[in-house]
């Protein structure tokens, strides 16, 4: 008679816990991500946990930002039914684009009257000839930004004012470049 | 390898959008007062350098400040609120993977950049410079929490230029051993004696401990700290500690949005989303930015990018107040024929809500006095704060807020655009008049 032991067999409760399980072999992206998922540190919809586990094969393409958001639509696209926006005309860079307000007579030669709104523009890098807000010693002024010689001179476009030379005494610095000048009649 | 983050943050924000239009600000200790010149908000490093202390009271700290000659300014939220939309806009160029977390903070996922992150993170801060005149510093670093660290290396040592990379475990470590718990994110006082209680003293133990541990004798939230500190990311933007000075909801959306009634639900729904962490913090405010925008990486589409602040004239933590004035303000800029990818919605100026009480109106406002505050709103919206105001408040005693110090809102207000006068150098004659001159003097008109 075989006597039915309580001794032997498996120990109360023993055994893999946690329900069925198999034995999968995962490429280790996976299952450094399997494995966090089930220490609970990972949350089974917490997306960053698969930006670890993607593998780029494709080398993504940084974006540069000369050609910045929110510009004119290629002159190829028909857009005709739209109605003009001012916006496009007068804004390339929305982020960098200021209005200030004219008060001063030194640029009526270039088409700059007292009560106009300049439209400038930081993101643009002065060129001779250039149309700038400039600070002088800490104060703001609008000039023609001319090179002359391997210098930088501002000039005024009224012969009533001076033109201003750079030099390491008199400090520049471009606070933007003028676009547009807006007058309301 | 996780995909490594960056933390851009402004340094002293509302201070630099000041010096932006008054550069003589720059170099000087300037300090910003709450709504209502209350107490000190913001501090340049001029200011903190001289001991002012934020949350200091302006009327008790007055005749100190005119003596040491700190320059004050009330709060301009409007103009802050641009200028954060501008320095957005301008981060959104660096990555397609923007997270806005505060007025003046965020993240950036930098995939691709891996080989160049540090000459593009330059890159990014002076362009950001040129562009807003906003001086930012960067931390970069494979999660959140360590990116909070970096960016804190950034902005206090001058001398790595405003960038800081704490991309391997050994660097990682010399900048948490220099760091206290309190200095880490999510980490208050009473954490950190939480910690200390656990033997945990320094960031350096943090990053050692167990996380199963923490978890168990602490939270989950400490656990993934653990986990952030030691270089795995698991937290995700709703999972970080909500800002004190502001509030963001913002996401990019899945697919373009081109109908009103789509824009105006997720708009509602992220103003849903801030107005609930905004009350966690028991906060309330009456001063919020939307802001939409295209899809800049399609420059073949239609682009249009706006932002509106809204002020409303008692601030309130009440969802179906702030939902309505986002979509009033949602209404000034959404324009029709665009494919937005993304829209947002930051609560500025965020005030206990317990001071809010006694307000002109209460949480149960007749359909009356609703519309009359619908109107109001849309006013001060509209044509500024305060173009509307009571005779009568509640527990403040005068409905105009004292505002003495503010500077124009440059950026807002056709009528208070920067003014550009003559200066007195370029004013000085000329030391002779040339023979060729035709001014318009008397002569020229007589011939």
């Amino acid at each position: 008679m075989i006597k039915r032991s309580s001794h032997g067999g498996a120990r109360q409760g023993a055994g893999r816990k946690g329900g069925p399980s198999e034995v999968v072999r995962l490429p280790l992206p996976v299952a450094n991500l399997a494995r966090r998922l089930k220490s609970g540190v990972l949350r089974a919809g917490d997306i960053n946990g698969f930006l670890d586990v993607e593998t780029r094969t494709s080398i993504a393409v940084p974006l540069m930002t000369s050609t910045a958001a929110c510009g004119f639509p290629s002159p190829a696209d028909d857009y005709l039914d739209r109605p003009l926006d001012f916006n496009e005309l007068l804004v390339q860079n929305p982020a960098a684009t200021f209005a200030v307000r004219i008060a001063g007579e030194s640029m009526t030669g270039a088409g700059l009257f007292p009560g106009d709104v300049a439209v400038v523009d930081r993101s643009l890098t002065p060129v001779n000839g250039s149309i700038v807000l400039a600070l002088i010693d800490g104060e703001f002024t609008i000039k023609r930004y001319c090179l002359v010689d391997g210098g930088i001179v501002l000039l005024a476009e009224n012969p009533r004012f001076m033109n201003i030379e750079i030099s390491a005494e008199v400090g520049l610095e471009v606070w933007g470049v003028v676009k547009h000048a807006i007058r309301m009649l | 390898m996780a995909v490594p983050l960056a933390l851009v943050d402004c340094n002293n924000f509302y201070a630099s959008c000041e010096r932006v239009f008054q550069p003589g600000l720059r170099g000087q200790p300037v300090v910003v007062l709450s709504n209502n010149d209350g107490c000190v908000i913001a501090r340049s490093n001029e200011a903190k350098a001289l001991g002012v202390e934020m949350g200091a009271p302006w009327h008790l700290h007055k005749d100190r400040f005119a003596r040491t000659g700190i320059i004050v300014r009330s709060s301009n939220y409007t103009l802050y609120g641009d200028m954060s939309a501008r320095v957005m806009r301008t981060l959104g160029g660096f990555t397609p993977d923007l997270e806005i977390y505060s007025i003046d903070e965020a993240f950036l996922g930098l995939a691709g950049f891996e080989d160049r992150l540090e000459a593009h993170a330059r890159d990014l801060r002076a362009t950001v410079l040129q562009w807003t005149g906003i001086p930012v510093s960067v931390g970069i670093a494979p999660t959140k929490t360590l990116a909070k660290a970096a960016n804190r290396m950034a902005k206090k040592d001058p001398a790595p230029g405003g960038v800081a990379l704490l991309l391997t475990a050994a660097a990682q470590e010399a900048a948490l051993a220099r760091m206290e718990l309190t200095d880490l994110w999510g980490v208050a006082r009473r954490t950190a004696e939480k910690l200390t209680a656990l033997g945990i003293t320094t960031p350096l133990q943090l990053r050692q401990a167990d996380p199963q541990f923490l978890r168990e004798r602490l939270s989950i939230v400490m656990a993934r700290m653990v986990h952030e500190l030691r270089g795995t990311p698991c937290l995700g933007l709703e999972e970080v500690t909500p800002d004190r000075k502001s509030i963001v909801a913002s996401r990019s959306f899945g697919r373009p949005v081109t109908l009103p009634a789509e824009m105006a639900e997720a708009v509602a729904a992220y103003a849903s989303r801030a107005a609930e962490k905004m009350r966690r913090q028991q906060l309330a405010t009456a001063n919020l930015v939307v802001f939409v925008e295209t899809n800049r990486f399609r420059p073949g589409d239609p682009q249009h990018c706006a932002n509106q602040s809204v002020q409303l004239p008692v601030a309130t933590a009440d969802t179906g107040k702030l939902i309505a004035a986002a979509l009033r303000g949602l209404a000034t800029i959404w324009r029709a024929g665009f494919s937005y990818k993304k829209a947002g919605v930051m609560f500025l100026d965020l005030v206990p809500a317990a001071d809010v009480q006694g307000g002109l109106f209460d949480a149960t406002d007749s359909p009356a006095r609703q519309r009359l505050m619908g109107t109001v709103d849309r006013l001060n919206a509209r044509y500024g704060r305060d173009t509307v105001s009571f005779a009568r408040s509640g527990r403040r005693r005068a409905w105009k807020l004292r505002s003495a110090h503010h500077s124009p809102r440059y950026t807002t207000a056709w009528d208070e655009l920067l003014t550009v006068r003559d200066t007195r150098r370029d004013q000085s004659p000329p030391p002779s008049v040339p023979p060729h001159f035709h001014g318009r003097n008397d002569e020229d008109h007589r011939q």
